[in-house]
């Protein structure tokens, strides 16, 4: 019993205990990239969005003359 | 004396050696630096991000704000269009709000480019360069202007703008 207390108080800690500071560590780093990510989708889908609307507005000022047939 | 020798070897009761720490000092580092660039790395990417949705917002504004301006430009149907008159990097359309003194201006300038109203002048940064030209129909006839902008963030965009004294055209036979 005293072994074993002497031995776990002497050599820091376990590796069950490291493991799980990694695992936190990691769980975290995931949350942050995968926040990013997110943040990256939105953009993109706002940039594509902007540029369909500007496309859209050119095809409505633009067709309001040009509906000629060709001559 | 020799048995406390060999009880120190034991490494159960030792604690951690040297060579332990610095293997785990190292392995530690190499995790560390991994986490580190990939962070950097992440960290650039969300500031491109952000930099090209506040571009596009940018744009989207001045899509708004020169489309508007455009419609305002009310020449009368005895001319044959409002004339777009070019100095430098700056351009003007007379006829605004049907005034033919009041004039709409638009100049680029270190990469902003103003589009002044006479009563407000809005100013969007971040452009690389940016041209005003008349823009035509099908006929050669002036229907408004196409501005043409360019920057890092929004790639090269053409906004086609009518004026609000350009004819609406319905197809022969409708």
């Amino acid at each position: 019993m005293g072994k074993l207390n002497r031995s776990r108080g002497e050599r820091g800690f376990v590796l069950l205990d490291v493991l799980a500071a990694l695992a936190i560590a990691l769980l975290g780093l995931t949350v942050f990239i995968g926040s990013l990510a997110g943040a990256g989708r939105i953009a993109i889908a706002q940039a594509d969005r902007v540029v369909r609307t500007i496309e859209q507005r050119n095809a409505d000022a633009e067709t309001r003359v040009v509906t000629f047939p060709a001559e | 004396m020799r048995r406390r020798v060999l009880s120190r070897s034991r490494p159960s009761e030792q604690g951690f050696t040297l060579v332990e720490v610095l293997i785990g000092m190292a392995i530690l580092s190499i995790l560390g630096v991994g986490v580190w660039s990939g962070v950097t790395v992440a960290l650039r990417t969300a500031e491109r991000f952000h930099a090209r949705a506040l571009a596009n917002a940018r744009l989207l504004q001045l899509d708004d704000r020169f489309r508007e301006c455009a419609g305002r430009i009310l020449a009368p149907w005895w001319i044959s269009g409002p004339s777009l008159s070019t100095t430098g990097g700056s351009w003007s359309v007379a006829w605004l709000d049907g005034d033919p003194k009041r004039k709409l201006v638009l100049s680029f300038s270190e990469g902003v480019l103003s589009v002044d109203d006479g009563a407000y002048v809005s100013r969007y940064p971040g452009l690389s360069s940016a041209s005003l030209a008349a823009g035509l129909d099908g006929r050669n006839e002036s229907l408004g202007m196409t501005l043409t902008v360019e920057g890092k963030d929004i790639g090269h965009k053409a906004i086609v703008a009518r004026y609000g004294s350009a004819p609406v055209r319905t197809p022969e036979g409708s």
